[in-house]
């Protein structure tokens, strides 16, 4: 317990560094910002940020790539309220509730309750962080190459198959991705595959490069003509510091007592979710909301205004934002693709994500952890006061929006190694996403494994090495035997619910 | 003619091609090795077979059900393509402003209609955002003119 103060008290004197607070903000900040426009998600953000993170050091970056991860939560319930429109896939199931209450002129009432709910469920995601975070590295640290060959195919398998529309089509992205990331110099041989003579692809293909094709440029393409210009009916023309101001916030006796439990019971839910691979934030706030309406005494109110309806799910997703970072940081298993991403940026800082991080880079963990405190209680105060800013960016035009967002991804592409080969990369990677959207192939899990696809031949190459090009290794040790096992009943589900009539819809929502 | 499920038959068997070709594309030029001491052709080639497979199922059900309709909407598509081109075109030989300029032009062909002014407007903002923001701010190196053509 006092090893547990001692490294957070650590993790505090990081995370209160001027520039590390600087970052913290920046991210949360942008988090909100492309929360609330929809259109754009964390994931095109977090890709097209990535180039920037490489002139921070580690602590400073992954702390700001979290923070825009986590401050999209926040923004996402923002949109979905006002304009019943998700500003991200996570606060889809926020519209259902949240929007009636707009309709009703409880718009002020819902923001509050979706932040104090954001707010409560990113506090027990954390809480859960800090205490099983450097547990799971302990156990995780005696895993060998099996169990870890083991685990990701876990890891893929399950993010491809649960979270998607299509599973098979799924897992054949991963295994795409998987091919994809073994462009490059053969780390045991030196031997060069696929690189064809082409001298920057020696290092394998730019992470930067696929993230911002497949999610911002296919993205832009996507939505180029087809998002309309919304009109909010909320005012919030009156300044925070005005009665008022709260006074359309209070949610009055009745609801202000149906807030804590709700938000409770969907942290419970987000906590366990986030931290299993392939489920993640969409997935638990829509299970939060089930539970609430299975639970509540009118399940009729749903649908028309039920607080409980938003402070749940939203206590949710924060949760499982929090506590996705859990089998990210510890084990090296990206829950879903932000989280690879996540990944990918510490690999590139020359971090290696895995059991021995909490013990080798422990301010970065810590800091990270303490980070989580500030950032959020930043998010609450962007949110609450300051809702009028976002407010007023609802109405700037896609138009004005989207050359913008190419500039950036542009730049940033380039701006990693000043080199054009990227940026060529990336308009054509691009086209693959966009040409995949239409067939309805979901580049999410193509990411995930192009990340993990290289640590998988790794982690393959030595375990049949240990035991001596037996494949039985993988059953007969227990931990890497259940994994197996898992895997096998998921793919089993899998073949059968696409060879059912397809499912009515996925999450489908801006990345 | 019986309906079939478009996207996953062409997306089926474009993975098919590919799988194979990556498959065979590394038992070719790489060294298999055995499962005791794989070579690097060994994950590869196996990958590769593996996107096949799936490719072959997944075109196989695609036959076997209707789909949506694919709508392919040109405009959005060349506009953003090309606006990215041109930048990458541009960029090492003119500098990062004209770059900029260049590529918010042609993406504005993406939307009708054109509205000059404010492309105009933004196309200034946007190249002056990027060079404070990145080499001023950041500290990346990068010319925001050069002549090299």
């Amino acid at each position: 317990m006092s090893d547990l103060l001692a490294n957070l008290a650590m993790g505090f004197s990081v995370a209160f560094s001027l520039k590390t607070l600087f970052w913290c903000f920046v991210g949360v900040f942008m988090g909100t910002f492309i929360g609330v426009l929809p259109g754009i998600g964390p994931l095109a953000t977090i890709s097209m940020l990535l180039p920037v993170t490489f002139h921070l050091d580690a602590t400073s970056a992954i702390i700001m790539l979290a923070g825009i991860y986590y401050g999209a939560n926040y923004g996402g319930s923002t949109a979905s309220i006002l304009l019943n429109l998700p500003g991200t896939p996570s606060s889809a199931v926020t519209c259902l509730d949240g929007y009636p209450m707009a309709k009703q002129g409880r718009a002020g009432v819902a923001l509050m309750a979706t932040t104090l709910a954001s707010f409560i469920g990113s506090s027990i995601g954390i809480l859960l962080f800090t205490g099983f975070a450097p547990a799971l590295a302990e156990i995780g640290l005696k895993f060998g190459p099996a169990e870890y060959f083991a685990m990701m195919l876990l890891g893929l398998v399950a993010a491809s198959t649960v979270a998607t529309g299509a599973p098979l089509k799924g897992v054949a992205m991963v295994v795409v991705g998987v091919a994809l990331g073994l462009v490059g110099t053969d780390v045991q041989t030196g031997q060069q595959r696929f690189t064809f003579g082409l001298l920057p692809l020696a290092d394998g293909i730019n992470l930067v490069s696929l993230a911002m094709g497949m999610f911002g440029i296919a993205e832009v393409i996507n939505s180029v003509g087809r998002v309309a210009q919304q009109r909010s009916t909320y005012r919030s023309s009156v300044l925070p510091w005005t009665r008022d101001f709260w006074r359309a916030m209070d949610p009055g006796r009745e609801d202000w007592r149906r807030i804590p439990g709700s938000s409770v019971r969907g942290s419970a839910i987000g906590s366990f979710f986030g931290a299993l691979p392939g489920t993640g934030p969409t997935i638990s706030a829509f299970l939060a909301y089930a539970l609430e309406k299975k639970i509540a005494r009118e399940p009729k109110r749903f649908g028309h205004g039920a607080i409980e309806g938003i402070s749940s799910p939203e206590a949710a997703n924060n949760a499982a934002a929090q506590t996705a970072f859990i089998p990210t940081l510890t084990l090296g298993i990206p829950g879903d693709v932000v989280m690879a991403l996540m990944l990918g940026a510490l690999i590139i800082q020359g971090i290696q994500p895995g059991p021995r991080l909490v013990a080798e880079h422990p301010q970065l963990f810590w800091g990270l952890a303490a980070s989580f405190w500030i950032g959020n209680v930043m998010l609450v105060i962007l949110n609450l006061p300051l809702i009028g800013i976002w407010v007023a960016i609802l109405r700037i035009p896609y138009s004005i929006l989207y050359p913008a967002i190419l500039v950036f991804l542009v730049i940033g592409v380039y701006s990693v190694n000043n080199s054009v080969f990227d940026v060529v990369t990336c308009i054509l990677f691009g086209f693959v996403g966009y040409a995949m959207n239409l067939m309805r192939f979901e580049p999410a899990p193509l990411l995930l494994g192009f990340v993990l696809g290289p640590l998988m031949e790794e982690h393959l190459r030595r375990a049949m090495l240990l035991a001596r090009g037996d494949p039985m290794v993988f059953l007969e040790r227990p931990i890497s035997a259940t994994f197996v096992a898992i895997t096998a009943v998921l793919l089993l589900l899998a073949l059968w619910s696409s060879l059912k009539p397809k499912r009515a819809e996925g999450f489908s929502a801006p990345i | 003619m019986r309906r079939i499920d478009l996207g996953d038959v062409v997306g089926g068997l474009l993975l098919v091609a590919f799988g194979l070709w990556f498959g065979a594309y590394a038992l070719e030029h790489y060294a298999y090795g055995t499962a005791r001491r794989m070579g690097p052709g060994y994950f590869p080639a196996w990958v590769g077979f593996l996107v096949a497979g799936l490719g072959g199922v997944i075109a196989l059900l695609g036959f076997l059900r209707a789909g949506d309709p694919i709508v392919i909407r040109l405009r959005p598509l060349i506009a953003v393509i090309a606006a990215t081109g041109v930048f990458a075109l541009t960029v090492e030989r003119f500098g990062v402003v004209p770059a900029v300029v260049a590529l918010v032009f042609v993406a504005a062909l993406g939307e009708s209609p054109y509205r000059l002014l404010r492309t105009t407007l933004l196309a200034l903002g946007l190249a002056a955002l990027a060079v404070v923001l990145f080499a001023w701010g950041l500290g990346i190196p990068f010319q925001p003119f050069r002549w090299n053509p």
